[in-house]
């Protein structure tokens, strides 16, 4: 099951509790029985609270993912030096302020493309060597910070 | 059990040269003559053809074709031979050419002989024999698109025959160039009168794929296997390999006697049939 799954159980389940809780408190005969009754949705609303928590840290963990997988990451000219494809290290490309992941891009064997090396700005390059934006076809790693 | 299109594909040059031989035997297509100039290289290339075999050098020099003028083959010296080089432009030949064409200075950065006390550059000698030339074949990197002659910094000026020429002509890439590639092309030739080219001049039957689609290694790259050295077992890609960018045949039809290849042994491959190399295709390794 997976958590969203789960979420919508749990809130099921206590909405279910909820409903017999309160009809019970209704038909309650006595002082004692209403008084049981309240304790136990006191416990229920305990328990939704709890669930709202989980599920408000859940959705930032989603936000974060979101924003790594749309290229978020921030990187310098000199932290995208590092990441060159030498030594079987990822070889990323910036164009026009995103950076892009070449590593594994056939014509980039070794972090290496025509006399361009990876880990730098190439946007000049691209633009004077493909009719087209090939960009389309490369993974989005991040954004470059100038 | 062996793969039967591999074995064909792998004895094509020799099934052609066979054919060819065959129709001139039997009086359909006439045995022409042949011109192999030596350009602005280093003759690699005609080494590489006397390392031929199925079918070797001497086979096809009697059966398939009259080589007329090769500088370092032919017994002829000096003068006589650059006469019979003369001679054969007044019949009907196929001009080979390895070697960038020097332009700068007059050429006089190749000089291929001296006739009558002149100096005879390899650009004269290219256009001379590419006026009559009932094929003309642009054999070795050099000759195909500039090669090692014309890289940076090209003090000799040196341009590929093509270019040099301003017309279109055959290109058979490699540094060297494969001996079958060679033979291959020149029996085609002499048995269709036509050769199918790709969209950079290059006959498709040896040049048609990739190195990297026909690699050996080929299911390394895909399951992301990498050697980190030179002679490890895995994909050389992230060694600089440039095989994905690089077309011919060698994975299947190999060197030095159909034996091996580089990525065979362990090495990358260096991009030497692309028209870039060796400027583009530099650094050939990359630890």
């Amino acid at each position: 099951m997976n958590k969203e799954d789960k979420f919508k159980n749990d809130l099921d389940s206590i909405c279910e509790r909820m409903d017999c809780l309160s009809e019970m408190l209704r038909s309650s005969s006595s002082s004692y029985e209403s008084l049981q009754s309240i304790n136990m949705l006191s416990n229920e609303i305990e328990m939704l609270r709890d669930l709202k928590d989980e599920l408000q840290g859940y959705n930032e963990t989603l936000e974060k993912e979101i924003e790594r997988m749309q290229g978020d990451r921030i990187f310098t000219l000199s932290e995208l030096a590092t990441f060159d494809g030498s030594s079987g290290k990822p070889a990323y490309v910036a164009v026009n302020g995103v950076v892009y992941d070449a590593s594994n891009v056939s014509s980039w064997g070794g972090g290496t493309h025509f006399g361009l090396v990876a880990g730098q700005d190439l946007s000049k390059e691209l633009e004077t060597c493909h009719a087209k934006d090939i960009t389309n076809k490369l993974t989005k790693i991040g954004v470059l910070k100038v | 059990m062996e793969c039967t299109i591999i074995n064909s594909k792998s004895s094509l040059a020799k099934n052609l040269s066979l054919l060819a031989i065959d129709n001139i035997e039997k009086g359909l297509k006439k045995k022409i003559n042949l011109i192999w100039l030596e350009a602005a290289g280093c003759s690699g290339n005609i080494i590489s053809l006397l390392n031929a075999e199925n079918p070797d050098i001497l086979f096809l020099l009697n059966s398939m074709v009259n080589l007329k003028y090769e500088s370092s083959l032919m017994a002829a010296q000096g003068d006589a031979a650059y006469e019979e080089f003369l001679k054969t432009l007044d019949t009907e030949y196929i001009l080979c050419v390895e070697g960038a064409i020097s332009t700068r200075d007059d050429g006089k950065y190749n000089i291929i002989a001296k006739y009558k006390g002149e100096e005879i550059t390899g650009a004269k000698a290219a256009k001379l024999a590419a006026k009559n030339a009932k094929y003309i074949i642009s054999v070795g990197t050099c000759s195909s698109f500039g090669g090692i002659s014309a890289s940076s910094v090209n003090e000799s000026g040196s341009k590929s025959l093509g270019d040099f020429l301003e017309m279109s002509v055959i290109k058979l890439p490699g540094c060297p160039c494969h001996p079958s590639w060679v033979i291959g092309t020149l029996a085609a030739l002499i048995n269709f009168d036509k050769i199918e080219l790709d969209e950079k001049e290059r006959p498709k039957m040896f040049y048609d794929i990739s190195i990297h689609d026909s690699c050996t290694r080929r299911s390394n790259f895909e399951k992301g296997i990498f050697a980190k050295s030179l002679g490890e077992k895995g994909c050389l890609f992230k060694l600089g390999c440039r095989g994905p960018v690089t077309k011919a045949d060698c994975p299947r039809r190999k060197w030095n006697g159909y034996l091996n290849w580089p990525i065979g042994d362990g090495a990358t491959c260096i991009g030497c049939t692309q028209e870039h190399f060796p400027d583009g295709m530099e650094p050939f390794v990359r630890y």
